[in-house]
């Protein structure tokens, strides 16, 4: 345990992705003035740029060593990264909920959802893509749903969309979270095992 | 390296083709909305939506580059090539994928556009990739600082804030140094203020030169030095940043204007409106059916910012319709707002205005007002005179015309001997 701990810097992850929330707290409300804003499609805070680096944190702590190394341990290595990952992604989720309940604004519940929605897409794309290329793809999401993920006529986001929701929308609390337990179980399940994608071998 | 080798191991080789999808399906329709038909400026304005999607892509790719050439140790092992000769190869195809995805909007907004982009502007393409080009190298010093798979999702989410967040801030002249601004050209009466080209290019210039050194010789006196050189590119680009305001564009020169002088009035009007003919005919016969109705139309319309007697200001941001050129020729024939006004704040006439503006675009378009444009009463009013004698009518107009020259009189809203 103290090993695995040592090697993912567990303390190092929980203390930057707690400093991230605060700072997403602080600053998440600013608006990043996309092109896409100019047709009153809607407003894209920083509150969906930020919450992608706990999960590039996770990613990083996790996949420093190489995944031939790990996989032939005797523990489930893998297992005990899927539950770091959820561990922080609760930690988050108390955290915002504590601090909203408090008298943080609606920003708070923004935050805690968008950490949990892309701790989740990094949970499906690291069994698949490799811990390196689902950090890049995690990090390109953002811009993506900025680009795509206005509903033309500028009545509010796709549903797919889900970190351009605003933080009290109920259908996408409930989707984020899908997408983490989703993201946790295919995760610690593996089906496709040690058998490795091309992305994963390329970039390993 | 061989050529083929790099291509073949480069991460810009992969991003290249997500890069340019990105641009074609994503971002075509933001590219395409404003564009100022016609006009080449606007085509190069237009294409810089994209330098904040360009940016992040090359500081990602290069972030990438060197998080790999930190995890080879290549430079621990007492290479024989010099730091910037094993960087710049690895990089270069990381800034010419960001040129790429440039080129690749600018061709989108110009066939938007219908015309080339206008050489006068492509100082502000280059601009543009020397900002590509500071943010590839501070991608690769990122890729060499940060643990290795951190460090390109956190160049990406950086350069992209970096280069796109500036322009929200609620102080002018940061948007000018990352070349933030560049979208607000140009409408047809503007070009791009050459200030706000080289602001850009010098903030660019000092992180480039800073990044460079910190590359060859990575020791905290270099550290120093590049801080030095970034104050030093930032010092040059703050004097035109800050004599721009919130817009990068200035007047365009009155010299090209296209003047049509073989009938009355005179029409003076930029040559991407005008050239054709068309709105000057059908502002003639506005004007024509103006006259016939009573009124006096000025012997000059221009788009000139200096007028001479005789003169009025018409002219209009893109190719007009019908409507607009009935409004402008209203808004030309009645009086601008007097001194006196701009003074005290007091402008009794002004609830006339909307209506008469409204009754002499009914007149010249000979079609009641298009609804949506006027207030009720408004409405309801033109609607009354509209159906007075002709007599009646213009004598209610020349009075209203009257006291809009003045501060103190008051407006005529009622229909003189009618039941209004």
């Amino acid at each position: 345990m103290n090993w695995w701990l040592k090697s993912r810097a567990v303390l190092t992850l929980a203390g930057c992705t707690v400093l991230m929330t605060l700072a997403g707290l602080a600053f998440g409300s600013t608006e990043l003035p996309l092109p896409a804003l100019t047709g009153g499609s809607g407003r894209f805070l920083l509150a969906g740029l930020t919450p992608v680096l706990p999960a590039v944190l996770w990613l990083n702590s996790t996949g420093r060593v190489g995944p031939h190394t790990e996989s032939t341990a005797v523990r489930a290595v893998a297992r005990w990264d899927t539950a770091l990952a959820t561990g922080l992604a609760t930690a988050v989720l108390a955290l915002t909920l504590v601090g909203h309940l408090l008298g943080a604004d609606v920003i708070a519940l923004t935050v805690g959802r968008n950490t949990i929605v892309f701790i989740g897409i990094a949970l499906v794309l690291e069994p698949l893509a490799g811990h390196r290329s689902a950090a890049v793809l995690t990090s390109v999401v953002p811009l993506f749903c900025a680009a795509a993920g206005w509903r033309s006529g500028g009545v509010g986001a796709e549903p797919w969309a889900l970190i351009l929701h605003p933080g009290n929308s109920v259908p996408a609390f409930a989707a984020s979270l899908t997408l983490l337990a989703a993201g946790a179980v295919f995760s610690f399940v593996r089906p496709f095992g040690t058998r490795a994608s091309w992305l994963r071998e390329a970039t390993a | 390296m061989l050529l083929r080798t790099l291509l073949r191991s480069s991460s810009a080789t992969l991003m290249l083709p997500l890069l340019v999808c990105f641009i074609v399906f994503l971002l075509s329709d933001t590219l395409t909305r404003y564009v100022t038909e016609g006009y080449g400026p606007s085509a190069v304005g237009q294409a810089s939506f994209v330098l904040a999607f360009a940016a992040a892509a090359c500081a990602a790719s290069a972030a990438w580059e060197g998080a790999r050439l930190k995890r080879g140790g290549v430079l621990d092992q007492a290479p024989a090539r010099g730091p910037l000769a094993i960087a710049l190869p690895v990089l270069a195809p990381v800034w010419l994928m960001g040129l790429a995805g440039l080129a690749t909007s600018l061709l989108i907004a110009s066939i938007a556009t219908g015309a080339p982009p206008a050489p006068s502007h492509l100082g502000m393409l280059g601009a543009q990739g020397l900002v590509l080009a500071a943010c590839t190298l501070s991608g690769y010093l990122t890729g060499r600082l940060l643990p290795g798979i951190a460090a390109a999702p956190i160049a990406l989410t950086v350069g992209f804030c970096l280069t796109a967040f500036p322009v929200s801030l609620p102080v002018a002249w940061p948007r000018h140094l990352v070349a933030g601004a560049f979208s607000e050209c140009c409408s047809v009466g503007t070009v791009i203020d050459p200030k706000a080209v080289w602001a850009p290019t010098a903030f660019a210039v000092g992180v480039c030169a800073a990044a460079l050194l910190l590359i060859r010789r990575p020791a905290f006196r270099s550290l120093v030095a590049a801080f030095l050189l970034v104050a030093v590119g930032t010092a040059a680009a703050l004097p035109p940043a800050l004599g721009l305001g919130f817009s990068p564009v200035t007047a365009r020169d009155d010299g090209e204007l296209v003047c049509d002088t073989r009938g009355r009035p005179h029409v003076c009007l930029w040559p991407e409106i005008g050239s054709d003919g068309q709105a000057v005919a059908q502002t003639r016969t506005f004007a024509a059916r103006l006259e016939a109705a009573g009124l006096q139309i000025p012997a000059t319309l221009t788009e000139s910012r200096d007028l001479k007697p005789g003169e009025a200001r018409f002219g209009f941001k893109s190719r007009p319709q019908s409507a607009d050129i009935a409004m402008n020729l209203a808004s030309a024939v009645l009086p601008g707002m007097p001194e006196c006004a701009r003074r005290t704040g007091t402008f009794r006439a002004y609830p006339a205005r909307a209506p008469l503006m409204a009754w002499v675009t009914s007149v010249a378009l000979q079609a009641p007002p298009g609804p949506g444009r006027l207030s009720p009463d408004d409405a309801a009013l033109v609607q009354r005179v509209l159906q007075e004698p002709r007599e009646k009518q213009l004598a209610w107009y020349e009075a209203n015309r009257q006291a809009l020259a003045t501060c103190d009189q008051p407006p005529q809203l009622t229909v003189p001997g009618g039941a209004g």
